[in-house]
């Protein structure tokens, strides 16, 4: 049960800034997961924070308490790698008992704390294995289980399932829930894919070129994104994005995108007359239908151009005037009417609105 | 514009010991687009060597419509190859799909008409003149492809082709290599991992056991709905199939800690037949209140995606299935679930689709 706190940290690697001027709290007890694109920051961070990396600027304290200059060892961290650093010539059960060893345990409560951490990730079976014999997901539990052995007081997950197939994910994924219910200690996870934070993590830390962008609980960031940079890292499918230009028609206000694109906001005071925004929708806001609906949901004519079936989910890329939208659906099993649907459908307080400089969010079409 | 057979398949690379796929019978049919899918190490690229002349099989025979083609070197095939990381020459894109026609005797005219055309099929006009070497992954494929187009080849082979292109430009060449397929009718057979790719490129998909096994040919609405084995109910989809074992019983299932009656037509197998019973996660209805016919299950883990969809993982006594749900339901409450009978999948002990 540990708060970590971060001031004003920044690393250069090679002339180049790494981290910029980081200030985050993770609350004790918390899990929180920093979502990012590749070279965003994420790993410098969690090294930072483990002690094996240095910042060049900035203070790390845990629960008040300045680490900044102590060693990995002495801070009481555990930390899962990308990839599968195991020691090679020693078996699956001495990997797990390695950190135990060396803080001298007793050989008995050692093999007690291996058999429980063994039966909580389900490798129970291969102990006795050495590394080159483990699958790759076999591998990446050993590893969980060397790092949560020696319970230590915050956890580390740098992208942990990123090297697995997508099988092994889907397991691994809710075994790692699992554990991160049983620690109830402070975790920190990295991932690129949202998906993942949002099924794993309870606060979002979201992370792009060095800076943090958004901090919060994951379900509200994803609604509000801070930008529509962030938008675009909180689906799996990224987000529909259109320009548009407020235009008057009689009395009324539009966000004019194309002929068959427009939003009405005569209501929405912010918009304004002339001014040009950016419209965001996440496309799993976006139902698909064959009529023209007579309700309160805003109706979009299109034409289906492509399906992707991803088994359990549709991606139908759809055009809509000159224009791409991009829907997911979950409804496989109407796949072959699927391309005939003529309608999409999406509630106004779906529809996000940006700035047009800086993608900055403003708002939704209706609250 | 060639059938294709694969009759009795298997192939060792250590002369018997182990088999890298086993017992293959396949037919693909001319002008068709075919995906194999396994998990890595099942056996998909050999059987793409074989297709190819580029192994021969330690046991079994090729046929292209009905010539045998097994003892046929690679050249003799007229097959063409779309690797996963896409071979360019250091020439300008014109020239690389010129290449292919070095040693057909047409005139150059003939040679350069013909490029123009598969060019604008694959909508590298405005680009002939760069150097493809300079290309993006994208792009790179885009010229692979068109090489392989010009040759005329029957058959088209594409070993993972997607793995390589910029995540933005997938949609583009997925769209592009179906659109060729449509318009030119050449038989293609796209070999991945990715589920999303098989389902979307194959007309007809051959799902591969981890052990180099034929599990299932058929079209997605027969994989989906009625998976030939345990393992590919649990490959396809996210979250994969439920597998729950049961005891059949009259005109019940037995699952241990509950019962579900279950008409005698669905499945006519003997009192005490011993079976796993398959659902879906997205089949599974939950209900928050107590409903006719509904079981009690507990919620223990919630994963919220994050997009108005939840995989709610429900346990009742030792079986513990996962549901798909657009409301979070609290942890620890109770879910009534009901199993659709039309949903239920039956797999006998060694994981074979009973009927």
């Amino acid at each position: 049960m540990t708060e970590i706190l971060l001031e004003n940290v920044s690393k250069y690697i090679k002339g180049k800034t790494v981290l910029n001027n980081i200030n985050l709290r993770v609350q004790s007890a918390d899990v929180a997961v920093l979502l990012g694109p590749a070279g965003a920051g994420k790993t410098t961070l969690l090294r930072i924070i483990a002690g094996t990396e240095k910042p060049d600027k900035g203070r790390i304290y845990f629960d008040g308490k300045d680490v900044t200059d102590l060693p990995p060892q002495k801070r009481d961290v555990g930390m899962v790698f990308q990839t599968f650093a195991l020691y090679p010539n020693m078996t699956v059960y001495e990997n797990i008992a390695s950190p135990l060893r060396i803080r001298k345990l007793p050989e008995a409560e050692i093999n007690k704390k291996v058999k429980e951490v063994a039966e909580l990730l389900n490798i129970t079976h291969i102990l006795s294995k050495k590394p080159h014999e483990c699958s790759g997901g076999e591998a990446q539990r050993t590893v969980i289980a060397r790092a949560i052995v020696k319970r230590p007081k915050i956890y580390l997950f740098d992208e942990p399932l990123t090297n697995l197939d997508y099988k092994v994910r889907e397991v691994l994924r809710l075994e790692l829930k699992k554990i991160f219910n049983e620690v109830r200690s402070t975790v920190l996870y990295s991932t690129s894919n949202p998906e993942e934070a949002a099924a794993l993590g309870k606060t979002l830390i979201h992370i792009r070129e060095g800076r943090i962008i958004q901090t919060g609980p994951i379900k509200d960031c994803f609604r509000k994104p801070a930008d529509i940079n962030a938008a675009l890292y909180y689906s799996p499918v990224g987000v529909n994005i259109f320009n548009s230009k407020c235009l008057r028609v009689d009395s009324r206000k539009y966000l004019h995108v194309n002929s068959v694109l427009k939003f009405d906001v005569t209501d929405v005071e912010q918009v304004q007359e002339g001014k040009e925004y950016m419209i965001g929708i996440y496309p799993h806001s976006i139902k698909l239908f064959k009529l023209a609906s007579e309700n309160k949901l805003i109706t979009i004519p299109i034409d289906v151009d492509f399906v992707e079936n991803m088994g359990s989910e549709l991606v139908v890329v759809t055009k809509c005037g000159e224009h791409i939208m991009t829907i997911l659906s979950s409804e496989v099993e109407r796949l072959h009417e699927i391309k005939d649907l003529k309608y999409a459908y999406v509630p106004p307080n779906e529809i996000m609105i940006f700035s047009k400089d800086g993608g900055e969010y403003l708002q939704t079409l209706e609250r | 514009m060639v059938d294709v057979s694969l009759v009795n398949i298997s192939h060792s690379y250590d002369g018997g010991k182990t088999w890298a796929v086993q017992d293959i019978n396949l037919e693909f049919e001319s002008g068709k687009r075919y995906a194999l899918l396994g998990p890595s190490g099942c056996g998909k690229t050999t059987l793409l060597k074989i297709i190819c002349g580029l192994i021969k099989p330690s046991k079994g025979r090729v046929f292209f419509e009905d010539v045998d083609v097994t003892e046929y070197p690679p050249e003799k095939r007229n097959v063409a190859i779309v690797f996963q990381f896409p071979v360019v020459y250091k020439m300008t894109v014109l020239e690389n799909l010129l290449f292919p026609l070095m040693n057909v005797k047409i005139s150059k005219d003939e040679k350069i008409n013909k490029a123009k055309e598969v060019a604008s099929l694959l909508k590298l006009e405005g680009i002939l003149k760069e150097p493809a070497h300079r290309l993006g992954p994208a792009d790179r494929q885009r010229i692979a492809i068109g090489r392989a187009l010009i040759r005329n080849a029957g058959i088209i082979l594409l070993d993972e082709p997607m793995s390589s292109i910029e995540p933005d430009r997938k949609y583009e060449i997925k769209k592009l290599l179906i659109d060729i397929s449509r318009s030119l009718k050449r038989t293609m057979i796209f070999v991945t991992h990715d589920q999303t790719e098989a389902l979307t490129f194959g007309e007809k998909i051959a799902v591969m056991s981890p052990k180099g096994r034929l599990l299932q040919f058929g079209n997605f609405d027969e994989i989906y709905h009625k998976p030939s084995h345990e393992f590919v109910g649990f490959f396809i989809g996210f979250p994969g199939m439920n597998l729950i074992e049961a005891v059949l019983e009259n005109n019940f299932l037995n699952f241990g800690s509950f019962k579900i009656s279950i008409r005698k037509e669905i499945i006519p197998l003997k009192t005490g037949t011993r079976l796993k019973v398959g659902i879906r996660p997205e089949h599974v209805r939950v209900s928050t209140v107590q409903l006719e016919g509904h079981i009690p299950f507990k919620v223990v883990y919630v994963e919220d995606l994050g997009r108005g969809k939840c995989i709610l993982h429900l346990q009742n006594d030792s079986i513990i299935i996962k549901a798909i749900s657009e409301k979070e339901l609290p942890i620890h409450s109770t879910a009534w679930v009901k199993f659709p009978e039309d949903y239920l999948n039956f797999f006998d002990e060694s994981g074979q689709r009973i009927m």
